[in-house]
């Protein structure tokens, strides 16, 4: 890829001075000509029935402009999936029902934030509290209270379920029966929050053509126009969705969150703008955050070492709706089948409904979970074999080309060299023995380290499926890329840009993006779903590739030549075997405009995933195909344990990755850097704690995000395994969620090498480790009398 | 609760004088925002921890989500769009641009101030002190590796310019 | 979140302040830098119907040496004092206290009067009304029950200052006025010990100085706190030690001031002639025993009460030990 101008290079950010000088807007700093503030009431009840609400008295009161309850609305239910298994279920404002603290129960605007304040409080809302339930295991015991009817096809005699995932393949009884060691473990994850710094924010403007506008803080314009169409029954038409900046979204800020719905339901009362966002103790208090897991996994071994089969079984905490719980007991399993060869599975898992917030996906939507999880018990494993760990991946780690139980290839596998470079970079056996020996002397601070994988798909089919892109000329040769891509701060407008100029070979100064606007931009992936990169890419790779191929069509006729014939140079067609027969850009759009019926030149380019599936696999069954690139991770972190206060440093991550190959290696660089971050938070100190349904620590001083202070060194080693080809379509994989658990899980492991502490319920909190390694030191006591 | 009448009072931003009307209970980042339309100052929480609200006063970070308005009289402020002459960013504004420093952006203006103050006051701090510098200001996208290295590059210039 | 509503002054002199207060009593709150009443406000957790501010006062700013004392305006800020190298040669405690204040810019704001003064904590209690009707009001917001101690029949919220504790080790004074009365007080009677009402300090009274004497030879402070992340975080625990030795390096007299141990720093004096607490015996286990008893920590903080009980000793002899490293060794012989 030498030859490359534009990609494998560490280009800038295009928005990068924008965002720099102040400049970007982001949906909290839009300001329409009188714009109303939105306030939302919320249920301070984890689950009752609403008797009575009167809102009376706060549509009198001056300055308010519209008041709105789901009397007011279509009562049209939404949901995250919203498949024949899964329908949509529930309501944008509770209906006669709330079954969680923060459920959206009415909606005010009014002139100022004092009067909208003033007017939430006016509403009198008369509740029947009902018994409510907030523990998973406990609330699908047969006497838990009932939040919702079992879903229908659930046979289970368990209560509460709202969604299952079963699938299997191989002999497991048989598998368990020739192990030579049987291994079963139970691990709890807990709640843990994406932290974006914007907080969820809204303005929707219905204007008198009939037509909603709406700015949000989201991840994709299209899923938002969708879900806001269909609620408020209007055409999709009639919805626009306009580009903002998007001050982080980690996943939150996927499908239909309920103020963009109030909010669009108090301008078409009004008619006029309304803004709302959320404080912080409100994003905290009532917004979507990522689901607590159970994790139970049997898995039995060869005396080498070898997997031979493995049972797992997931209890999703669903919240009170399905959220995105009914697809991270599916996405479980995949994060499970895939880095590693399992010849015999069986898996269940549960979505289980309590009276909590509703779910949304975070950055790795249950891979950190399920690789903490298996991860650990690997090493606990290869510990019993006398293998080291290193091996016992090694040992089992896929190759380029196997296929997978679903029928995925996983084509260039980079697994392998993933482990070992991580290995070498880091003389991690070496410091793995030292460690052990180390844990027996008498210094308080213990070093370990550990490996953690994982294997991640990418650009999977879920609405809207696809993207479309295209490519428009200028009279002058620059190009317009225009494209219903969101950036949402990992760079996708450089990173298109780039391809576009690579493409045109024009100077990426003279590529200028408009995107993320349902009227004016074709339909794009969404900035989810980790496939923006490989599938909006590819769609703008072909758009420029079809404007390019127009371009060297009409320039082979006004050069007398064969298209093979030419070649292109800064901004010139000319043939290659005589270069001074040439022609500019410029020259030959104009020459394509004369004689070609006007044809400006415009590239449209489409890309979709899985393109022989008609959609994407069963949740029910994980049958189907899902994913054509599968990323690999191993990363490798050095820990230091202090055994007097159970507080954990990480040293350095080093992260040995094949993500295909790096379109622009500072991006990817930024995106591991950050989701070690992430990672960190998630196994030492983040916890959203939540008590009777309420979360008891809403704030950024109590949900403990790393600071700077705690930053940790990072360290990356490139797998190649793809490269970008002129024509045909390339393969990347993704690079914006797998990451995270891989340090979740080297951590947990390194912890281990550490100190000889497992523990199997995160964040590994200080309290917990000490308790942890005192229980420890009791049982090495009485053991040795 | 009854609002207050509102106090005439001179705001100092980026240079400019700016006379206004305003009722005390409002933030210094409320009217930078609202009245005075300079969003780049940004909120991101309700109690002066996340750090997207930096901007200097008399050169020094603060948090304009905990100052009034009011206490703001006869202090030089400066913004995220004060920073910049023209279209020639500051060595800080175009480190972070060149060394990737920058994702959503959202944490960018308040970190960019943070980090111009301690190069005027340290144009040659230790990885450690820049840490310390930034601690106030939270990123969720960065990890906060490539801001440091931002700030150690645009350290390098401003040292060389003096 | 916005402000509740309020009438402001910003007088230019004490005796203005000291009116006011007077005249307002029970409905005005002072203004310091801020840091701790505003998110108070924005929660409805204070609701003062007038502030006033202190900006303009010249008097309750700055630091100056007279007569073997330092004398510490209230109105001067954290990021004041730990530049200041009056403080930073003469009371490590107090610069180790402020170093590890909160974060840059909240020190640059934040005012050692304000800091003194700050309300009790607890994670059920700092929330807004809204979401504080989720359940019935606990003592601190006027109601009758405790939500960290089911059943509890006092308030347990935390005094979780950090500069407090290192005062005390230093032997620090305040002086407070009202419209008609001044007087000098040791720094530890101005906390009563009570979460609902955490400060000795009637509502016409201000804080218009802080006194520390210049230490002596052979004395040394510290100060230790033990937080979650190296920024921004209150204490989960800490410790200042005021130590000083008589001949031979033996200790004369020890004192730990425990912070975020309860409303009110706790003193305990370690009796210099305990074999297990002398200098070359300090243990854990000795002081484990000692501080136990002394503070009762529950959970209403990030850390559960019975593992910022386990840190509390290692902190205190943390503590100690910077103490005692930081004694000339030559002047104690």
């Amino acid at each position: 890829m030498d030859d490359l101008l534009y990609i494998g290079k560490s280009i800038p950010r295009k928005d990068g001075p924008i965002k720099a000088t102040g400049r970007a807007q982001y949906t909290v700093d839009i300001s329409l000509p009188g714009m109303l503030v939105g306030k939302v009431l919320r249920s301070p009840y984890p689950h009752a029935r609403i008797l009575h609400i009167d809102t009376s008295l706060a549509e009198k009161l001056p300055g308010v402009k519209a008041v709105v309850t789901a009397a007011d609305s279509l009562q049209i239910k939404h949901g995250f999936v919203e498949t024949p298994r899964y329908p949509a279920d529930q309501y944008p404002m509770a209906v006669d029902t709330v079954r969680h603290v923060g459920e959206d129960i009415a909606g005010v605007a009014a002139v100022d934030e004092d009067t909208a304040e003033e007017a939430l409080n006016l509403i009198r809302v008369e509740y029947e509290p009902l018994p409510a339930v907030f523990d998973p295991e406990e609330a699908m015991k047969p006497e838990a209270p009932e939040i919702h009817p079992n879903h229908p096809k659930v046979k289970d005699t368990y209560r509460n379920i709202g969604g299952k995932t079963e699938t299997g393949w191989g002999d497991l009884e048989k598998a368990l029966k020739e192990s030579y060691l049987i291994r079963e473990d139970k691990y709890y994850c807990q709640m843990r929050t994406h932290g974006y710094l914007e907080p969820q924010a809204t303005v929707a403007h219905f204007d008198f053509s009939g037509k909603l506008n709406v700015w949000t803080s989201g991840m994709g314009v299209f899923l938002k126009r969708a879900k806001l169409a269909k609620t408020l029954g209007l055409p999709y038409s009639n919805v626009r969705v306009l580009k903002t900046y998007v001050g982080g979204a980690f996943g939150g800020k996927i499908d239909l969150f309920h103020h963009e719905y109030i909010s669009a339901l108090l301008s078409m009362k009004s008619h006029q703008p309304v803004k709302i966002v959320y404080s912080r103790e409100e994003v905290f208090k009532a917004s979507r955050h990522a689901q607590p897991l159970i994790v139970q996994i049997k898995t039995g071994v060869a005396k080498d070492g070898t997997i031979l089969g493995q049972e797992i079984r997931t209890i999703n905490d669903s919240g009170a709706y399905h959220g995105s719980g009914v697809v991270v007991i599916f996405l479980a399993w995949g994060f499970a089948m895939a880095p590693y060869r399992i010849p015999a599975m069986k898996y269940a898992g549960y979505s289980v409904y309590t009276n909590n917030l509703v779910r949304a996906p975070q950055r790795g939507h249950g891979a950190p979970k399920m690789r903490f999880a298996i991860e650990s018990q690997f090493d606990m494993i290869a510990e019993t074999l006398g293998i080291d760990p290193l091996e016992f991946r090694l040992r089992n780690a896929r190759e380029p080309g196997e296929l997978l139980p679903n029928g995925d290839s996983v084509k260039n596998f980079g697994l392998r060299d993933c482990l070992l470079k991580s290995a070498e970079r880091t003389a991690f056996r070496d410091k793995y023995q030292a460690a052990r020996t180390g844990r027996e002397c008498d210094n308080k601070i213990k070093r370990g380290i550990g490996i953690g994988t994982t294997s991640y798909f990418g650009g999977s089919l879920i609405y809207p499926n696809s993207s479309t892109v295209i490519v428009r000329l200028n009279d002058d040769g620059s190009a317009s890329l225009v494209t219903g891509a969101l950036d949402i701060g990992q760079g996708c407008e450089t990173v298109l840009s780039q391809i576009v100029a690579e493409e045109l070979g024009i100077p990426i100064e003279e590529v200028q993006i408009y995107a993320a606007d349902t009227e004016t931009t074709p339909v794009d992936i969404g900035s989810w779903i980790s496939g923006l990169t490989y599938v909006t890419g590819n769609a703008a790779k072909k758009a420029a590739s079809q404007a390019m191929k127009k371009l060297l069509l009409v320039a082979a006729e006004e050069l007398q030549a064969d298209v093979k014939d030419l070649r292109t140079h800064r901004k010139e067609i000319f043939v290659t075997q005589a270069p001074n027969r040439r022609i500019t850009y410029a020259q030959a759009i104009a020459a394509s405009i004369a004689k070609n019926k006007g044809d400006s030149i415009i590239g449209e380019g489409h890309f979709r995933t899985m393109k022989d599936e008609p959609t994407h696999p069963s949740l029910a069954t994980a049958k189907g195909r899902w994913s054509e690139n599968y990323s690999n991770y191993a990363t490798v972190a050095e820990v230091e344990v202090d055994t007097e206060t159970g507080m954990i440093k990480i040293l350095k991550a080093t992260t040995a990755h094949d993500c295909g190959f790096p379109l622009n290696p500072n991006l990817v660089e930024g995106q591991i850097d950050g989701q070690v971050s992430m990672g960190q938070g998630h196994i030492l100190s983040e916890e959203l704690r939540v008590e009777e349904g309420c979360v008891i620590n809403p704030s950024f001083l109590e949900y403990k995000m790393p600071s700077a202070m705690e930053m940790v060194e990072t360290d990356y080693v490139d797998v190649i395994t793809e490269k970008y080809e002129k024509d045909r379509h390339y393969n990347t994989k993704e690079v914006g969620e797998g990451y995270v658990s891989g340090t979740v899980a080297a951590v947990a492991n390194a912890v281990y090498n550490a100190t000889g502490l497992r523990l199997t319920r995160t964040p590994f909190s200080p309290d917990r480790v000490l308790e942890g390694l005192e229980q420890m030191g009791k049982k090495e006591k009485e053991e040795h009398g | 609760m009854k609002k207050k009448s509102k106090q005439l009072i001179t705001l100092f931003v980026n240079g400019n004088e700016y006379e206004m009307a305003l009722r005390p209970n409002r933030t210094l980042l409320e009217v930078l925002r609202e009245d005075l339309r300079l969003t780049g100052t940004k909120e991101g929480c309700d109690d002066g921890v996340c750090g997207s609200c930096t901007v200097l006063m008399n050169g020094v970070p603060i948090r304009s989500c905990l100052c009034l308005a009011v206490e703001a009289q006869g202090k030089a402020i400066t913004t995220i769009e004060g920073l910049a002459e023209g279209h020639r960013l500051h060595p800080v504004q175009q480190a972070f641009v060149d060394q990737g420093a920058i994702q959503c952006g959202y944490c960018s203006p308040g970190m960019i101030l943070t980090a111009k103050a301690l190069l005027d006051r340290n144009p040659q701090p230790t990885e450690g002190e820049i840490k310390e510098s930034i601690s106030g200001n939270f990123c969720r996208c960065t990890g906060y590796n490539k801001i440091v290295t931002a700030i150690q590059t645009a350290g390098r210039i401003v040292g060389g310019e003096k | 979140m916005r402000l509740p509503h309020f009438d402001y002054y910003a007088p230019a002199s004490l005796e203005e302040v000291l009116s006011l207060l007077e005249d307002r009593q029970g409905e005005a709150h002072v203004l310091a830098g801020g840091t701790d009443l505003l998110p108070l406000m924005k929660y409805g957790l204070r609701v003062p119907s007038t502030l006033i501010s202190l900006k303009n006062v010249i008097l309750l700013k700055g630091i100056s040496i007279r007569d073997k004392e330092v004398f510490i305006g209230p109105m001067t800020t954290l990021a004041q004092l730990q530049d200041s190298p009056i403080i930073r040669d003469n009371f490590p405690a107090l610069h180790q206290a402020v170093e590890a204040t909160a974060a840059p810019p909240l020190r640059n704001i934040g005012t050692i009067g304000g800091n003194l003064v700050q309300n009790t904590r607890c994670l059920y209690y700092n929330q807004s009304k809204v979401w504080r009707r989720e359940k019935p009001p606990c003592f601190k917001t006027g109601g009758t029950c405790c939500h960290a101690v089911p059943k509890g029949t006092k308030c347990f919220s935390v005094y979780c200052g950090d500069l407090a504790p290192a005062l005390i080790a230093l032997g620090g004074r305040l002086s407070i006025e009202s419209k008609n009365r001044r007087s000098i007080t040791p720094l530890p009677d101005l906390f009563s010990g009570n979460g609902l009402a955490p400060f000795n300090l009637a509502d016409d009274s201000l804080i218009t100085g802080v006194i520390i004497p210049l230490p002596g030879k052979n004395s040394a402070s510290s100060y230790e706190k033990f937080r979650l992340r190296g920024s921004v975080d209150y204490p989960l625990v800490s410790a200042a030690a005021s130590i000083t030795l008589q001949k031979g390096r033996n200790i004369k007299q020890s004192t730990l001031i425990l912070g975020a141990v309860g409303p009110k720093p706790v003193i305990v004096t370690i009796d210099p002639l305990s074999p297990d607490l002398r200098s070359d015996g300090l243990n854990r286990e000795a002081l484990d025993n000692l501080l136990g008893k002394k503070a009762p920590m529950v959970d209403n903080l990030a850390m559960p009460g019975a593992y910022r009980k386990k840190i509390l000793s290692l902190v205190a002899l943390k503590a100690i030990r910077r103490a005692l490293e930081a004694i000339p060794k030559k002047e104690s012989q």
